[in-house]
C-alpha cells in the first residue's frame, strides 16, 4: 500500500507483482491490440485459426481494409463490383459536426460558468443542479420525444439539427468543469484588471480566460469525444442526411456476413484520434470523468 | 530609492475608443452569459420531456397516427399497463442482474489494481495512462472489439477456451447466460479503468505520515487498511460507485451493438427502445421512459444521501 | 492627489451580515492612514467599497470632490494592492507593471519609460522577464507595488500587502513602503491586522471592530489614550491592564480591597457626571507601573512570574483573580512569590465605563 517497504520487498513478491500487472495489462489492451492489428489483415488472415498474433512473423500486414473503407469498396455480393465508400463522407460529417459542437457548447458553457462563479445569481445551487440533472436522463429517455420534435420542425437530417443537440449535450459538462476551474482564479485578478481602468468583459478577455486555456481546452476535448462517440441520437435523428462514423460502424457489423477487417480498419480510424486525446487530457481525466465532482 | 526617480505623472483613466461597454452592468452580463445556455436547454431537453409527459397519457403511435395533436388521451392507462406487464418487470431484473454483478465486479477490480498500482515502480505514469483509454472509446467501439472477439467460431476468446485450454467452446452471444455474462465482461472491461483512476485519486491523497504514525504504533498492515485508507478514500469510491450505477442503469449501446438486445440482454433501456422505435407504441414507451426517469432519480437520492452521511461522518 | 473621506458608510452584504456600520472617515491629502482590527471587522469591506469592488448599502465616499459612488473601480483614479498581489500568472512582470498603462492606451515607448523608470525605483529591474511563478515573494510584492504606483493614482488602497512576506523582509519593506508613499505623496489608506504595522507605517491609525469605527488618531494617541475598552486590548503588547474597579468617594476601588487609588476631586468628578452605572474599568499600561517592596503603592499583590527580555523585565502579579502585567527595568530583583506594592502613573491611565465601554478621562 505505501511505499515504506519498498526496499524489503522480496523478489517473489516482485514477480508476482508484474505477473499480476501483465494479467492487467493484457485484459485491457489486447482488444485494442487485436482490432488494431486486424484492421492490417488480408481477408484469409482474420479467419485463421489459430490466430495470427504478430504482422511480418505471422501474417504479412495489408493496408487493403483501409483501401475498402476509404476509396471504394467490393460490394461482395454482386462479385467484382465496387462502389464509393460512405465512410470518408461520413468521417467528413464526424469532424464538422463534433467540431462545431463543442467550439459553441464551450463558448456558451464558459460564459454561463463564468457567471455562475463570479455573480450572485438568484437560485444558483437550483438552477445548477438543474443544468447538471438534465445529463442524468437515460438518453433512449430523451430520445423518444426529441425525435418527435425534430420531425414536427423538420430538424431530421440536418446539421443544424444534430449539432444544436451536441452543443446541448455538451453544456452541461462545459458549465460544470468551467465553473470549478473559474472558482480557482482568484476574483482579485478581475478586480485588478477593473481599477486598472479596464470594463468586466475586457477584464474576463485579457485575464481570466488566458488563465484557464489549458483546463478549457481539456474540457474541449472531452466534449468532443462525448459528440464524436455519441450513437442513440444519431442514428435516430440523421439516418440519411449529416450521419456520423457510428451508424456507418454500426451498419458495416449490421448485415448479412460481418466483413471484419473493414469493421476493424474503420474502428482503428475512428479510435485513433479518441487515443491520442486521452493522452493530451490525462491531467484531467479525474475530473472530466466525474463531471468536475472529484477536483485534482 | 531617489526622488527624482518618479516624476509627477498623472494618467487619469481617459475614455478609449472601442468595445468597453461600461453600460453592461454586471446584473445585465450575468443575464446576456446565461441565457443561451438555460435557453437551449429548455428548449432541446426540458421542452421535448414535457412534450412526452403530454403523450404518455395518450394512445399515440408515431407511425399509424397522422399527428399526435389527435392522439387519443387515456389518461394512466400506459402507466397502468407498463406497471402490471409481467415482461416490464423482468425487464427491471433483467437490469438489475446486470447492473449488480457488474458495478461490483468493477468496483473490486478497479479498486484491487489502484491498491496494486499505488507504488512505485518502473513506468507507472505510462501504464496508469493506457489502462484508461478504454472507458474513453464508444460504447458502441467497444462492443465491436468485443462481438468480434467473442465470436463463436472465428473469435479469439472461443480459441483460448477451446484450442488452448481445452473446454467447450462456448456461443457467447447467442446463449442467454452467457449472453448477460458477456455484457458483463465488457462492461467491467470498459469501465473498471474509470473505478481504478478515482480509486488511485484516493490512495495517493491519504497522507503519508498517517501510515508512519501507524507503523510505529505497530500497527498490523490489515488494521492501516481497515482504519486509515478505507476510510480515507471511501467517501470518493462513493462517488465512482454511483456514476457506475447510474450509467449501468442507462445502458444501452453496448447491449445494442453486443446482442442487439437478444436473448439475456434486454435489460430496460433495450426494452424501451423496442418499444418505442420497434413497435412504434410513443404513448406506452414515454410512459415507461418517465417510470425509468422516477427510479433514476429515487436511485440518484438514495444515492446522494449515502455520500452526505459519510461525508457528515468524516468531520 | 487628493482626500478621501467616507461618511456615514453602511454596508449590508444579502446574506445579512452587516459588515460596516456607519463608518466615517477622512484621510486629508497625502496622509497615510491605516485601517486595524482583527479579521472580520469591516476594514476591507471598507476598502473594497473606496476601491468601488463592492457597493455599499448606504453613504458617500468622496475622492477629491467627487462622489464617487457610482464610478466603476476603473474610473475612480485608484491602485489597489491586493493581499496575494493578484499578479497576473500569465504575464511577464514588465507586462503585469505595463497593464494599467495599457489599460488607457498609453504608447509604448512611453510605457517602456515608465516602466523602466519605477523597476529602478523599486529595484526589480533583473526579474522584468520573469513570470510571478519564478520570482520570490519579495520581488512579487515589489511588482505588485510597481503596478500600483506607476500611473500615479490619486489614491492608494492597500490590503493588507505585507502579509504573505516572511518576517525580517516584512520589516524591510514596512519602512521601503512608507518611504516610497511619503515620496509619492499619494494619499494611502493600508489595511492590516498587524498592530506594528500600524503603528510604525501610519500617520494615522483607524481601529474597526465589528464594522464599528472604535477610534481614529495618531499611533501614540491610540496606545496611550485609547478610546473603547477594544482598542485598549488589543493595541500594544502587552495590551493594557484593565481592571474592573468603582468609584467610591475620590477614588477608585477594586473589588477586594487591594487596589485603592486615590484621584484629584475634578478627574473624579468629570467620571461621576459622565459614568452611565456603578462599574468602570481602569486601564493601565505595563510601563505606567512601578513595583515597589514596601506597602504604599495603590495596589497590593504577590508576583506570579517574571520574564527577563533583556532591555527590561516582566512582572505579572496576581490581583483578585486575574494577573497585572508591568515591565520595569532589568535591573529589578523581585521573586516570584514577593509581597510588593504598584503604584500607578495618575497621568497615564485611562478609565472606562465597564457598560459603554468608552474611555471617560
Amino acid at each position: 500500500m505505501n511505499v515504506q517497504n519498498r526496499q524489503t520487498r522480496s523478489l517473489l513478491g516482485r514477480i508476482l507483482f508484474w505477473i499480476a500487472t501483465a494479467l492487467i495489462l493484457v485484459f485491457f489492451l489486447f482488444p485494442i491490440y487485436w482490432i488494431l492489428i486486424t484492421a492490417f489483415k488480408d481477408r484469409p488472415d482474420i479467419t485463421q485459426l489459430p490466430p495470427r498474433f504478430v504482422p511480418w512473423v505471422d501474417f504479412q500486414p495489408t493496408t487493403f481494409n483501409f483501401h475498402e473503407i476509404l476509396i471504394e469498396m467490393e460490394v461482395s455480393q454482386f462479385g467484382t463490383a465496387t462502389e464509393q465508400s460512405p465512410f470518408l463522407g461520413q468521417l467528413f460529417n464526424s469532424v464538422i459536426i463534433s467540431g462545431t459542437a463543442t467550439v459553441v457548447a464551450v463558448i456558451l458553457g464558459t460564459l454561463a460558468a463564468y457567471a455562475f462563479s463570479r455573480f450572485r445569481i438568484k437560485g444558483e445551487g437550483d438552477l445548477l443542479f438543474f443544468i447538471l440533472s438534465t445529463r442524468m436522463l437515460p438518453p433512449v429517455v430523451t430520445v423518444i420525444p426529441l425525435f418527435l420534435m425534430f420531425t414536427e420542425l423538420g430538424m431530421r437530417n440536418t446539421f443544424h439539427g444534430i449539432t444544436l443537440l451536441y452543443i446541448t449535450m455538451g453544456l452541461p459538462f462545459v458549465v460544470w468543469m468551467m465553473k470549478g476551474f473559474f472558482d480557482e482564479v482568484p476574483h482579485e485578478f478581475e478586480e485588478a484588471a477593473m481599477i486598472d481602468g479596464y470594463s468586466r468583459l475586457e477584464a474576463i478577455w485579457r485575464i481570466v480566460i488566458p488563465e484557464v486555456i489549458p483546463p478549457m481546452l481539456a474540457t474541449a476535448v472531452f466534449v468532443l469525444i462525448t459528440a464524436w462517440n455519441e450513437f442513440v441520437f444519431v442514428q435516430l435523428l440523421n439516418p440519411l442526411g449529416y450521419t456520423t462514423v457510428t451508424p456507418f460502424l454500426y451498419a458495416v457489423v449490421g448485415y448479412g456476413r460481418t466483413e471484419w477487417g473493414r469493421v476493424a480498419a474503420t474502428t482503428v480510424v475512428f479510435v485513433s484520434p479518441i487515443v491520442i486525446f486521452t493522452f493530451l487530457v490525462r491531467k484531467y481525466l479525474l475530473r472530466g470523468v466525474t463531471f468536475g465532482a472529484v477536483r485534482r | 530609492m531617489t526622488t527624482q526617480s518618479i516624476t509627477p505623472e498623472t494618467t487619469r483613466p481617459a475614455a478609449k475608443p472601442g468595445l468597453r461597454l461600461r453600460w453592461l452592468s454586471d446584473r445585465l452580463l450575468a443575464g446576456t452569459f446565461l441565457a443561451p445556455t438555460l435557453l437551449l436547454l429548455l428548449f432541446i431537453t426540458i421542452f421535448p420531456l414535457i412534450w412526452s409527459l403530454y403523450l404518455s397519457f395518450t394512445s399515440y403511435n408515431v407511425n399509424s397516427d397522422p399527428s399526435w395533436l389527435e392522439a387519443k388521451w387515456v389518461g394512466v392507462d400506459n402507466y397502468v399497463y407498463m406497471l402490471t406487464t409481467p415482461r416490464v418487470w423482468e425487464r427491471f431484473i433483467e437490469s438489475a442482474t446486470f447492473v449488480v454483478p457488474t458495478v461490483t465486479l468493477e468496483f473490486l477490480l478497479g479498486f484491487g489494481i489502484a491498491l496494486l498500482f499505488n507504488r512505485e515502480f518502473k513506468g507507472r505514469g505510462l501504464i496508469t495512462t493506457v489502462i484508461l483509454i478504454p472507458m474513453m472509446v464508444a460504447p458502441l467501439v467497444a462492443g465491436l472489439f468485443w462481438r468480434f472477439m467473442f465470436q463463436a467460431d472465428i473469435g479469439i476468446v472461443n480459441y483460448l477456451i477451446h484450442d488452448v485450454l481445452g473446454f467447450q467452446p462456448v456461443f457467447w452471444l447467442t446463449d442467454r447466460t452467457s449472453a448477460m455474462i458477456s455484457l458483463i465482461i465488457v462492461d467491467t472491461w470498459q469501465w473498471t479503468p474509470f473505478i481504478f483512476l478515482i480509486s488511485l485519486a484516493g490512495l495517493t491523497a491519504v497522507p503519508k505520515y498517517l501510515y508512519e504514525a501507524a507503523d510505529v504504533d505497530r500497527a498490523s498492515t490489515w488494521f492501516k487498511f481497515r482504519h486509515i485508507t478505507l476510510p480515507l478514500v471511501w467517501p470518493l469510491l462513493l462517488i465512482g460507485i454511483i456514476f457506475r450505477l447510474m450509467d449501468a442503469y442507462k445502458l444501452f449501446e453496448l447491449a445494442w451493438v453486443l446482442t442487439s438486445g437478444g436473448p439475456g440482454t434486454r435489460v430496460l433501456p433495450v426494452h424501451l427502445y423496442k418499444i418505442a422505435f420497434g413497435d412504434f407504441a410513443t404513448g406506452r414507451a414515454s410512459a415507461l421512459g418517465y417510470i425509468m426517469l422516477v427510479v433514476i432519480i429515487a436511485l440518484a437520492n438514495l444515492l446522494v444521501r449515502a455520500i452526505n452521511r459519510s461525508r457528515a461522518a468524516e468531520v | 492627489m487628493a482626500e478621501v473621506r467616507i461618511e456615514n458608510l453602511v454596508k449590508v452584504f444579502p446574506n445579512g451580515t452587516r459588515a460596516v456600520n456607519d463608518v466615517s472617515l477622512a484621510a486629508p491629502d497625502g496622509e497615510f492612514l491605516v485601517l486595524l482590527g482583527p479579521s472580520g471587522c469591516g476594514k476591507t469591506t471598507t476598502l473594497r467599497c473606496v476601491a468601488g469592488l463592492e457597493r455599499q448599502t448606504s453613504g458617500d465616499i468622496y475622492i477629491g470632490e467627487r462622489v464617487v459612488n457610482d464610478l466603476p473601480p476603473g474610473e475612480r483614479d485608484i491602485a489597489f494592492v491586493f493581499q496575494f498581489y493578484a499578479l497576473y500568472p500569465h504575464l511577464s512582470a514588465y507586462d503585469n507593471i505595463a497593464f494599467p498603462l495599457r489599460a488607457v492606451g498609453v504608447a509604448a515607448d512611453e510605457i517602456d519609460r515608465r516602466v523602466m523608470r519605477v523597476a529602478e525605483t523599486l529595484r526589480i529591474k533583473h526579474v522584468l522577464r520573469k513570470r510571478p511563478r519564478s520570482m520570490s515573494s519579495g520581488e512579487q510584492q515589489r511588482v505588485a507595488l510597481g503596478r500600483a504606483v506607476i500611473r500615479r493614482p490619486q489614491v492608494f488602497l492597500m490590503d493588507e500587502p505585507l502579509t504573505n512576506l516572511d518576517a525580517a523582509l516584512r520589516s524591510d519593506m514596512r519602512v521601503e513602503l512608507k518611504h516610497l508613499q511619503r515620496e509619492l505623496g499619494v494619499t494611502t489608506l493600508y489595511v492590516t491586522h498587524d498592530q506594528t504595522e500600524a503603528m510604525t507605517m501610519g500617520e494615522r491609525i483607524a481601529v474597526m471592530q465589528l464594522g464599528d469605527l472604535q477610534q481614529v488618531g495618531t499611533p501614540l494617541e491610540v496606545y496611550q489614550y485609547p478610546a473603547t475598552l477594544f482598542v485598549a486590548s488589543f493595541i500594544g503588547d502587552p495590551p493594557m491592564n484593565l481592571i474592573p474597579v468603582t468609584l467610591e468617594g475620590d477614588a477608585l476601588q477594586g473589588a477586594s480591597g487591594h487596589l485603592s487609588l486615590a484621584l484629584a476631586p475634578d478627574v473624579a468628578g468629570a467620571i461621576r457626571q459622565k459614568q452611565s452605572g456603578p462599574g468602570l474599568v481602569l486601564g493601565v499600561r505595563a510601563e505606567d507601573i512601578t513595583l515597589s517592596g514596601g506597602d504604599e503603592g495603590d495596589m497590593r499583590g504577590e508576583v506570579t512570574t517574571r520574564e527577563p527580555l533583556g532591555d527590561q523585565a516582566l512582572y505579572s502579579v496576581g490581583l483578585d483573580g486575574q494577573f497585572i502585567q508591568i515591565t520595569t527595568a532589568p535591573t529589578t530583583r523581585f521573586g516570584v512569590g514577593d509581597a510588593i506594592s504598584l503604584s500607578i502613573d495618575r497621568s497615564r491611565m485611562r478609565v472606562f465605563d465597564a457598560a459603554t465601554e468608552r474611555a471617560l478621562v
